[in-house]
This record gives structure tokens, C-alpha cells and sequence, in this order.
């Protein structure tokens, strides 16, 4: 598992967006702090892709099903991310 | 229901642990929640094989112990997860290394439009699933013309977020049972069909099959249900319920081949060119972190050798049933059990 570092809220937005836009076949700045999950069908595979992804990058364990709650917004799912990474830093 | 007692709900854990039985191995079932955010399955058999504990249920077999998501443990496929649950990806793992699989496309729901469209790049008969389905929901296979496809994509894009359009490849269905590091046993899944004897009508052999499975009872094999899936499939073949198939004939219900959609599990090991047996389990040994799975392979003739045009693979499954090895609808059983335990007591499968 990877040392998790400091992350702010922003770098993790964008990392989500460009991510969602990856697996999606979109493009990152189409991607809107507002469009719920649900938008960009992501199933369990992707779910546990996803977090896997995460704690690559920024070195933080996050459980996959954060990424199954349809109605959760992007921004709202950054809003987790970064309390995930916070947790994890101390 | 004691911890000593059998499910028939679950009749992959009774075989395990009859086999675990024959090898001195105590297994008892606990009661448990699989993890915080999955309440199931809550039933497993929960036993011991060199020092390791493990827990099984309905085709999952977990180590247990820490899991970095708070589960009950680890399963035995953890590494190989991502890749063979999704379906598509499976495959194209798999082609790159040289192995033969179905031409074919993913699409997310969202780009239902595009997965519509897809029916004019295929030039020959097309097979419509979910991309991370199982037990054979939502399969529709053998489609040849446009309102059957629409009615197929929309069907999974209903209740799933993933579109699987592939090349509906035509042979036999072999399943092939893998314990790493090779194939432990197959068997032939027939899809769900009545043979008629020159005066009996499709509907009468039906329910003279079902009958069959009835007073047979063995288990793993569902009687077949006629629903439109069953109709639909026989107006593809110009027939109805109400046809009386000639002495012999074999007609087929589905185009499915699970025993949950009736089809019949046979051994057929004196049938299949050994190259079969190598050229799967080379596939699975590919698959990083793949311990236990089931290869469901479409042979086009399986008594020549294995050859890029005469086998594809269809998926490899992740939490592969026992059942049908053990209790077969025709021929001799295979103690898939038992090299499960073989395995787990001689080289455990790395987890961590």
C-alpha cells in the first residue's frame, strides 16, 4: 500500500472528473460538480476499479461501494475522497 | 438450523463439505454478514486446511481473515477480481495473449443510442448480455434480425449499467472447472431441451422433462420454465410449444446453458480432445490471482484439436458453482470438492 499524502479537496475534484470522464468516454470539463453518479453508470467493477485508483494515486484505502451511491453528486463524492484522504493523513 | 445441519439452498456447500468429510477436514456453518455494506450471504461453511480458516457459500470461497474493506476475508480470487468479473475486459485480456474469444463491444447505459447502432457491425448472428451478469439473466443469444437485438439491449439496459454486444459464436458449451494450477474437470452444459418421439407435442415433452426432474431430483438442475424467452426462442426456429417434434429430434428451449435455465450438465472428458484441457487451463494460469474459476468455452467440434476457429472463450467465473460436477445429469461424477481442499492443503493461494 502506498504512504498517503496530503491532498486538497480541488486536486481531488479534478482527479475524480477526468476519471469519471476516462471510464465514461467523456471529456473531463463536460464533467459537473453537480451531475449525480448515476450519470456516468458505473458498476461494481468500476467501483472497485475506481477505489483501487484511488489509493494508487493518493495512497488512501476507500471502500468501493462510496462510488455505488447513484445519487451522490461529484462534488459531493470529492467531499468524501477528501475526508477519506484527511482520516488517513491524521 | 444447527451449525452441523445442511441447506438445500445450498447444495455447493453440502459437496464441500461431504468432501472436506472425506478428507478428516471439520467444517460447521456460521452465521455472518459478508461485510458492512453487503448483508449477504449470511450462511457459510466455515472450516480449516493448514492452518487457514476459510468460509464458503454459494460458490464464494473467502480466507479468512483482515480485509482491508472490513469483509469477512479475502476471496480466493481477490487479484483477479476486476478483471474477470468484468466480462468484456476478461476477454480482452485473454485475446491479447493469444487466446480465442468473441468479437464484441461494451456499451454504458448511457450510450444505449450507440449499442443500438452496433447491430450493423455484425455480419452474423449477434449475443446481447449484461457485462457483469450471471446465472444466464438477461442473456439473449442467437439474434439475427433488428427488433430482437433492440428488445435484447433494452432488456439489460434496464436493470444494468453495462452492455455487453458479442459475436454469438455456435458449438457446444464446455465448462471447464480450474483449480490453479490446472483444469480439475469439465463437463458439457446442454442448453435447456426435450427430444421428441414422433407424437408428443414440444409443451407434452416439456412437462415430461420436468416430470423427469422431479422424480430424478438431482441436484443442480432446474426444471425449465416456458415463459416467452422459451417461446420467442423456438418462433426463431419457425416452431411453437404446439409442435410435435419427429422420433429423435432434439430441439432446443434456450440459448442459454445454466443449470438455473434448465439445461443439463453432462460429462464429457472421453469425448474432448485433450488439447482442450491444456489450452484452458494455460488461460486461466494467465489470469494473475485467479486460484478457482469455471472457463464456460463454446467448442465448435470438440473431438479436433483446439484451434483459433473452433473454440472461443465466453468468461471466467468468479465464484464458480460445485454441484452439477459432483451430481451430473448424465455420465460420472468429478471431485471438483475435493481438489479445492487439495489445493488450499498443498499450496495455498497468496491473498495478501
Amino acid at each position: 500500500m502506498s504512504v498517503p499524502t496530503p491532498v486538497d479537496r480541488e486536486t481531488l475534484l479534478n482527479w475524480l472528473k477526468a476519471h469519471l470522464a476516462a471510464i465514461s468516454g467523456g471529456r473531463s470539463e463536460d464533467v459537473d460538480d453537480d451531475h449525480p453518479l448515476s450519470r456516468y453508470d458505473l458498476d461494481s467493477v468500476d467501483a472497485v476499479q475506481t477505489a483501487l485508483d484511488v489509493e494508487t494515486a493518493f495512497g488512501f484505502p476507500l471502500h468501493p461501494d462510496t462510488f455505488l451511491h447513484d445519487d451522490a453528486t461529484v462534488g459531493a463524492l470529492a467531499d468524501a475522497l477528501f475526508s477519506a484522504a484527511a482520516t488517513a493523513t491524521g | 438450523m444447527d451449525r452441523f445441519q445442511d441447506s438445500l439452498n445450498d447444495y455447493h456447500s453440502i459437496c464441500l463439505r461431504a468432501a472436506a468429510e472425506r478428507r478428516g477436514i471439520s467444517a460447521q456453518y456460521a452465521t455472518a454478514s459478508y461485510g458492512p455494506l453487503q448483508p449477504g450471504p449470511v450462511r457459510w461453511l466455515n472450516f480449516s486446511v493448514s492452518g487457514r480458516e476459510y468460509l464458503y457459500c454459494t460458490g464464494m470461497l473467502l480466507m479468512k481473515g483482515a480485509d482491508p474493506w472490513g469483509r469477512l476475508g479475502r476471496h480466493v480470487n481477490e487479484k483477479a477480481g476486476v478483471l474477470i468479473r468484468d466480462k468484456h475486459r476478461a476477454k480482452a485480456f485473454l485475446a491479447e495473449r493469444g487466446f480465442s474469444v468473441p468479437a464484441g463491444r461494451v456499451f454504458r447505459r448511457r450510450d444505449v443510442a450507440d449499442a443500438l447502432r452496433a447491430f450493423d457491425d455484425f455480419s452474423g448472428p449477434i449475443c446481447v448480455k449484461p457485462n457483469t451478469g450471471a446465472k444466464g439473466e438477461a442473456v439473449t443469444a442467437v439474434i439475427h434480425d433488428r427488433a430482437r437485438y433492440e428488445a435484447a439491449v433494452k432488456n439489460v439496459a434496464a436493470d444494468h449499467k453495462k452492455i455487453l454486444v458479442e459475436q454469438s459464436v455456435r458449438g457446444e458449451l464446455i465448462r471447464f472447472f480450474y483449480v490453479r494450477p490446472a483444469v480439475a474437470a469439465v463437463k458439457l452444459s446442454r442448453p435447456a431441451s426435450v427430444v421428441g418421439d414422433g407424437a408428443s407435442s414440444a409443451a407434452d415433452l416439456i412437462a415430461a422433462k420436468n416430470a423427469l426432474r422431479d422424480r430424478r431430483k438431482v441436484p443442480g438442475h432446474s426444471n425449465i420454465v416456458v415463459d416467452d424467452v422459451v417461446i420467442d426462442f423456438l418462433a426463431v426456429q419457425g416452431r411453437s410449444l404446439q409442435d410435435v417434434p419427429a422420433a429423435g429430434e432434439r430441439v432446443f428451449l434456450r440459448g442459454t446453458s445454466n443449470g438455473a435455465t434448465g439445461a443439463d450438465s453432462l460429462s464429457c472428458r472421453e469425448r474432448l480432445h485433450p488439447s482442450y484441457i491444456d489450452v484452458i487451463g494455460a488461460a486461466c494460469s494467465a489470469v494473475p490471482g485467479l486460484n478457482v474459476t469455471a472457463a464456460d468455452v463454446v467448442i465448435r467440434d470438440p473431438t479436433v484439436p483446439a484451434a483459433p476457429d473452433n473454440y472461443w472463450i465466453l468468461e471466467l467465473n468468479r465464484n464458480p458453482g460445485l454441484t452439477p460436477y459432483h451430481f451430473p445429469w448424465g455420465g460420472e461424477s468429478q471431485d471438483v470438492s475435493g481438489a479445492i481442499l487439495d489445493m488450499l492443503r498443498q499450496s495455498p493461494p497468496d491473498l495478501s
